[in-house]
């Protein structure tokens, strides 16, 4: 079977598993952002930029639609914090 | 001659006869019709007497079954399983999950420190809001799961209670 082929019934799977309301990861930061108190104007966040420490420690920064720019800090054990930049 | 007077007398009995007879007849009638309306107000009364008494008795049932409302609206839930259903649902990203499972874990501390300074029965008004205010914000997250999410709130005592029985 041809690559292209392959590819599109992958896609065509990975379309019809994935249920229509699953959230963005855009949505997802600007969620967390919003459950820690922090004001956001908008339920999507832009520029996102993630990086990750040797230890599985997270390090997200994304832009608000307000214009403000987070950094949330994910440790290892699952303990989230943000704070503005 | 003479048999005029017996003619007439004959007749006047059979007048008065026949004249008897009808009126025993209207009598009947008219008794009949009394009688059959007293019988029917009777079964009227006695129906709604009957209807009442399936209302009364509906109206035992139902205050049995609203006491039982409470019980059935405290629906149990077993804590492995909403944490499974919610790591499973599509309605919440992987951070917001984490941030729930952060302020989970320290609504339990807050619990278990309360406990270990003996407030835990002086300060349950707080903790109640505070689990409250967890409830509600796992709520308006799941809206887009609304099956879990009226899961959850229907099991909030049980969730509540397996709260307080935690020791560490």
């Amino acid at each position: 079977m041809k690559m292209w082929i392959k590819g599109a019934l992958w896609m065509l799977s990975f379309l019809l598993l994935t249920p229509a309301w699953a959230v963005s990861q855009a949505e997802d930061i600007a969620t967390t952002i919003m459950l820690r108190g922090h004001p956001c104007g908008g339920k999507q966040v832009t520029e996102i930029q993630q990086k990750e420490d040797g230890n599985g420690n997270q390090t997200i920064r994304a832009t608000c639609p307000n214009g403000v720019r987070y950094q949330i800090d994910v440790s290892a054990a699952g303990q989230v914090k943000v704070h503005p930049l | 001659m003479h048999d005029l007077p017996v003619q007439r007398k004959n007749r006047q009995t059979i007048v008065l006869k026949m004249g008897y007879t009808e009126d025993m007849k209207r009598w009947v009638i008219c008794v009949g019709y009394v009688l059959m309306m007293f019988a029917m107000a009777d079964m009227s009364v006695l129906a709604g007497e009957a209807d009442n008494a399936i209302a009364v008795e509906k109206n035992t049932k139902q205050v049995p079954s609203m006491q039982k409302e409470p019980r059935e609206d405290c629906e149990s839930i077993s804590m492995d399983e909403l944490v499974k259903r919610l790591k499973a649902s599509n309605a919440i990203g992987f951070f917001t999950k984490l941030a729930i499972r952060s302020d989970v874990l320290d609504f339990q501390a807050e619990i278990v420190k309360m406990r270990k300074k003996k407030l835990l029965a002086a300060q349950m008004s707080n903790i109640k809001a505070s689990f409250n205010g967890l409830l509600l914000k796992i709520m308006a997250l799941l809206e887009k799961d609304p099956d879990l999410s009226k899961k959850i709130y229907s099991a909030r005592h049980s969730i509540l209670k397996s709260f307080l029985e935690v020791q560490t």
